[in-house]
């Protein structure tokens, strides 16, 4: 076995700013979990309510996205695949919150959900709470989540537009990256 | 109707009817696995206690919800409007603490759509 470089590990954490990480599936009890630790830590850096109740709130979108979008696809294999993949960051760089996370993707899903996420990022916070208020109101509800609110949810709660990204793994799948600055 | 008490965990609140003061309230956070499982037997709930009295207030207190908490609660909310437009009594209080914006924000995205009375109270 490959000897881990731990010291290289944590200064690359370090460098980007990141104080937790979590790798491999989500399950609720673990989001609880995690979210949980997230909560006191924000509460002993002494942010006020308002702020924690944002970092939490990206926190769970982006989580519950990752098991509702392997959960829905038909193939048990494509669900356990893009389960194990993901990556829950969160971290403090320059006066700012950030979480990010990331998660395989299948190929042909990228095309629309970067459509999606481009539009997101050219709106404006009044455009995005009436894009919000509009869907909240007329689309209808699905089993699996929250008709599509939780990318508009993360962007209203975002400091400065949204980034995301996808890469290339191989035939089938794409790495989906997305960073909200809080 | 017989009283309904769903207990609070750490990801869904605490649900009670009281049949007497014809009052639901929903209290704590709701960010369940499911919600729509978890709610649906909320809206059955509130669907037959209007039908079988003239009267039905909410009370919620909820200092945080998820998206698609947000969206069953939306649902819950256009049953009973649509009860008040057909002339039913029924109020809704949307209870905040002052230094949660997010719950006061929620509070604002609901009234916008709603004819019922829905009160907007802060706590502190």
């Amino acid at each position: 076995m490959e000897k881990m470089n731990i010291l290289n590990l944590r200064n690359n954490l370090n460098k980007y700013g990141v104080i937790m990480s979590f790798t491999g599936p989500f399950s609720q009890g673990i989001i609880e979990e995690i979210g949980d630790a997230l909560r006191n830590y924000l509460e002993n850096k002494n942010n006020s309510r308002g702020n924690i109740f944002k970092v939490f709130s990206v926190f769970i979108e982006q989580t519950q996205n990752i098991k509702n979008y392997a959960y829905q696809l038909p193939e048990q294999k494509d669900q356990e695949k893009i389960l194990l993949s993901g990556i829950l960051n969160i971290g403090h760089k320059e006066d700012n919150y950030f979480v990010s996370s990331g998660n395989l993707v299948k190929k042909a899903d990228v095309e629309n959900l970067e459509n999606r996420l481009s539009t997101i990022q050219s709106y404006n916070k009044k455009e995005l709470a009436s894009v919000y208020r509009d869907k909240l109101r007329n689309s209808p509800e699905n089993v699996s989540g929250g008709a599509g609110l939780g990318l508009l949810e993360m962007a209203r709660k975002a400091s400065e537009k949204i980034y995301f990204d996808f890469e290339k793994v191989d035939e089938n799948y794409s790495f989906f990256t997305l960073t909200i600055k809080i | 109707m017989d009283k309904f008490y769903i207990e609070a965990s750490k990801s869904s609140p605490e649900v009670l009817y009281d049949p007497e003061e014809k009052t639901l309230s929903i209290q704590g956070e709701s960010y369940p696995e499911n919600s729509f499982t978890f709610y649906k037997p909320i809206f059955e709930l509130a669907k037959n206690a209007i039908d079988e009295n003239n009267g039905f207030n909410l009370i919620i207190k909820v200092t945080y919800l998820n998206t698609s908490s947000t969206k069953s609660i939306m649902n819950l909310l256009d049953i009973i409007d649509e009860s008040y437009q057909k002339g039913n009594d029924i109020s809704v209080k949307w209870y905040y603490e002052e230094d949660n914006e997010h719950s006061y924000e929620l509070a604002l995205d609901f009234k916008e759509y709603l004819e019922l009375p829905f009160d907007i109270i802060n706590i502190n």
